[in-house]
């Protein structure tokens, strides 16, 4: 490890190894630290993706578990609402097999020509001025301090690089949905098909779902609240539940724990000598939960933005206040704040409504389905939406 | 480490007397039942949670006994304790 890179890169998630391939390609010298002994493991992650990932790298079939074309939305009271491409245009996706996909990520930075380190794990910040220098390391036994133009943290929801630098990331209790998966092999399910279950008793103010690996096998997992979370009710407890009632054939083979941020972003994502990115700046999807694409669009637009402060020589915050400004005003940011406020009408809604939503939705036109038309379907069968959620009003617009 | 203090005063011919009862709570992680996830490590308002690869250490400096990591983690592996 050099004591000096053009740019240092907390962590070695999809989001870390965006940032770290775009820095090598433009010719700087980076370095990814992964306090982990191995990139990609142990998985914490439901692995679904949308199809738009394609935009972000080329895609290798073993990267990929299951190809996804259509997805069950299960009601309260049992109601299947059907979303296929056909219905909802072109957006199908995959289940990734994420050992395999977060080390080749990796490796395509490392071929690049950047530094990658595992069980090496930042302790704390370099500061001077009140500008990120850089970071101590531990690693092998050993403390080395590493200097760097900009440091990019990449490191996750239990993010600490961020807070040592002064950056509030707390996550409100009732914004963290805290989830238990298991990997669940012997089940009866259709591997094209993701499924999504509904309901307060089923996972109150998140969704258990059931993302297919391949035949036979699948992601099993639920996210609820941590709001609703307590002895006896914590997701452990509720997807055992469910498990019993649906899938009791089926056999556990993997277990894993998880936190997801349904919060708003960082009010700001980057400082003197530092961005932030992927879920460590909480840029996970408030209603699904999604942050595999979030984390490399914005670990990729930082490595671009990093490389084009250091030519200029200007580092600042206000150089790297072009990351959040361009993320902000993409897709991807317009998604999250939009997201947002839907999620925020949806955790009021009773078990009830969302029955007579999904009652509603199964009575359309599905040839004609997009986001507006959906919307003002819903309102024209459930007029109660428009008066209960002014929100939902500006969303028509 | 927080301390409580429970402070009784009997107003007696003798004088003033103060019974202080202290109460020492802190943060058990059960090693067996932690997933290592770091949720608790998000929700965490002090950052006295950090997750050292799949370690989770707590600064019980730092800790303030809130119990917001307790409530929220999915596994149930963090207890807040009475130690004495």
């Amino acid at each position: 490890m050099q004591s000096k890179y053009n740019v240092l890169i907390i962590g070695g998630g999809p989001g870390g190894a965006m940032a770290g391939k775009a820095v090598a390609e433009a010719g700087l010298s980076c370095c990814i630290i992964e306090k982990r002994p191995a990139i990609g493991a142990p998985v914490r992650c439901a692995e679904g993706v949308g199809q738009e990932i394609s935009e972000l790298v080329d895609l290798d079939p073993k990267w990929i578990s299951s190809k996804i074309s259509g997805a069950q939305l299960v009601a309260p009271d049992g109601q299947i609402l059907e979303l296929n491409p056909e219905m909802a245009g072109n957006e199908v996706g995959y289940v990734l097999d994420r050992k395999i996909f977060d080390r080749e990520l990796v490796w395509k930075a490392a071929n690049a020509g950047c530094d990658v380190f595992v069980k090496a794990r930042a302790s704390s910040a370099i500061m001077k001025d009140g500008k990120v220098c850089g970071a101590i390391i531990e690693t092998g036994g050993k403390t080395v301090e590493v200097f760097a133009d900009i440091v990019i943290a990449a490191d996750g929801v239990e993010s600490k690089f961020s807070r040592w630098c002064g950056i509030d990331t707390t996550v409100p209790m009732a914004e963290i949905e805290t989830c238990v998966q298991y990997l669940m092999t012997n089940l009866d399910i259709d591997p094209g098909m993701n499924a999504f279950y509904l309901g307060r008793d089923v996972a109150p103010e998140g969704y258990v779902w059931i993302f297919s690996k391949g035949k036979r096998t699948a992601n099993v997992g639920i996210g609820i609240s941590g709001k609703m979370c307590k002895d006896g009710k914590r997701p452990k407890d509720y997807l055992d539940a469910f498990i019993a009632e649906h899938l009791p054939n089926g056999k556990i083979i993997e277990l894993m724990a998880g936190g997801v941020s349904a919060c708003k972003p960082l009010e700001c994502t980057v400082a003197d000598g530092l961005i932030i990115v992927g879920d460590a700046a909480r840029l996970s999807d408030p209603i699904t939960g999604g942050g595999i694409i979030n984390a490399m669009y914005t670990g990729k637009l930082a490595g671009e933005v990093a490389v084009e402060s250091i030519a200029t020589g200007d580092c600042s915050k206000q150089a790297l206040m072009k990351y959040d400004a361009e993320w902000r005003c993409s897709k991807m940011g317009k998604g999250l704040k939009r997201n947002y406020q839907v999620k925020e009408i949806f955790l009021k809604l009773k078990d009830e409504k969302l029955n007579s939503i999904v009652k509603s939705v199964n009575k359309l036109d599905m040839e004609i389905f997009d986001t507006k038309y959906l919307i003002r379907e819903l309102v024209k069968y459930n007029p109660w939406l428009l008066k209960d959620i002014g929100t939902l009003r500006r969303l028509l617009d | 480490m927080n301390a409580f203090f429970l402070i009784l005063c009997p107003s007696l011919k003798e004088g003033l007397y103060f019974v202080m009862i202290i109460v020492f709570r802190m943060l058990v992680i059960k090693r067996e039942v932690c997933g290592y996830c770091g949720a608790c490590v998000s929700v965490c308002p002090e950052g006295a949670l950090e997750l050292v690869d799949t370690y989770l250490t707590v600064d019980p400096e730092t800790c303030i006994e809130c119990g917001i990591c307790a409530r929220i983690c999915p596994l149930g592996a963090l207890e807040l304790k009475n130690a004495e």
